[in-house]
């Protein structure tokens, strides 16, 4: 099976993945990146911040980056229209 | 230097220096060598013989039909890793090497001698089965009640003390054969958290995890952000000052 390895960069830097994780498909590996993003924004959210400007880069064996997945395509955004003026957009 | 087991016994117990000796025998008599990730102990398979680890780590878990996985806990030079020979007929989780790890294998008969011959053992073992469940229960707090920072904090620290304790390091640098996949089953965290929060702490200066290796830079501010109270660890004779063992757990309880 292929190996992954999950970097995470966001407002606190670049969190590294030493050992990477055996996957069977690039699918899988989305799903786990998907997984991933949403778990540290929840923690965020307990701490009373969201911060969607992080993302997780996937790279393969040889280090080449095979997919992006941003945090603000991890979650769904539903804002009150008449906030945003002053809020998240 | 005397075997794990019996330095992890010896906080609760003293031996005599025959039954230290039967000890080590026991210790050395017959040996496993684990690969990591190799099942040291199957899940619904019967158990024949206590297995305490000699040298490395192993994981106590469970399997999930999704393939995801719970680790319970992790067992290190000392830990027994099936007590309940005696009693179960099949194992109801398993048990795998993380690291290259080498048990020591004891007959359930020759465990019934030994019970036999030192009076002190089946206090000693009880007790120690007692401190694996306390230390079950912190994970259990892990789960319910500590967020990422403090749970990771919380077994870092845990972990430091129990290998001090049975004298597998004498100063703030720990075997960390364990990935970040493994902790992240350990802690109920994903893989990509445990990450963050691990450079988090070393941002901060508490922890330095370098391959294969965990150092501990401030054991202080490392404690207090696990709010860590070392009452369930229940080290009655380093309370006592019993002054081998207190040597071992150092500033550290």
């Amino acid at each position: 099976m292929p190996r992954y390895y999950f970097h995470l960069y966001d407002g606190y830097g670049r969190s590294p993945d030493p050992d990477g994780r055996e996957l069977a498909s690039l699918d899988i590996a989305r799903a786990q990146a998907l997984k991933g993003a949403r778990s540290v924004i929840c923690e965020d959210v307990r701490h009373g911040r969201v911060d969607l400007t992080g993302r997780i880069e996937v790279l393969d064996e040889r280090g080449d980056p095979v997919l992006t997945l941003r945090f603000r395509d991890a979650v769904e955004l539903i804002v009150d229209e008449t906030d945003r003026a002053g809020g998240a957009a | 230097m005397s075997n794990p087991w019996t330095m992890k016994m010896e906080q609760f117990t003293a031996f005599t220096p025959q039954q230290k000796q039967r000890l080590d025998a026991l210790m050395t008599e017959r040996q496993q060598d684990y690969a990591p990730r190799e099942d040291i102990l199957t899940e619904d398979e019967p158990i024949n013989e206590c297995h305490v680890i000699v040298s490395g780590l192993a994981a106590r878990y469970k399997l999930l039909p999704d393939g995801e996985r719970q680790i319970m806990a992790f067992l290190i030079p000392g830990d027994l890793c099936d007590a309940e020979v005696f009693i179960l007929e099949k194992m109801d989780h398993s048990v795998c090497a993380i690291g290259p790890t080498t048990c020591a294998l004891i007959s359930a008969d020759t465990m019934k001698g030994l019970l036999r011959e030192i009076s002190t053992m089946s206090e000693a073992l009880w007790w120690g089965t007692m401190t694996d469940l306390a230390v079950l229960r912190e994970r259990l707090v892990d789960l319910g009640r500590r967020d990422a920072r403090e749970r990771i904090a919380h077994l870092v620290y845990e972990m430091l003390v129990r290998y001090r304790l049975v004298g597998a390091t004498g100063d703030n640098v720990m075997p960390w054969p364990i990935t970040q996949d493994e902790l992240a089953d350990a802690t109920g965290l994903t893989p990509v958290h445990v990450s963050r929060t691990l450079k988090l702490l070393r941002d901060e200066g508490l922890i330095d995890p370098v391959r294969r290796e965990m150092r501990i830079v401030d054991a202080g501010r490392l404690r207090e952000a696990a709010r860590f109270n070392p009452n369930y660890l229940h080290l009655i004779r380093t309370d006592e000052g019993a002054r081998q063992v207190s040597h071992r757990a150092g500033d550290l309880v």
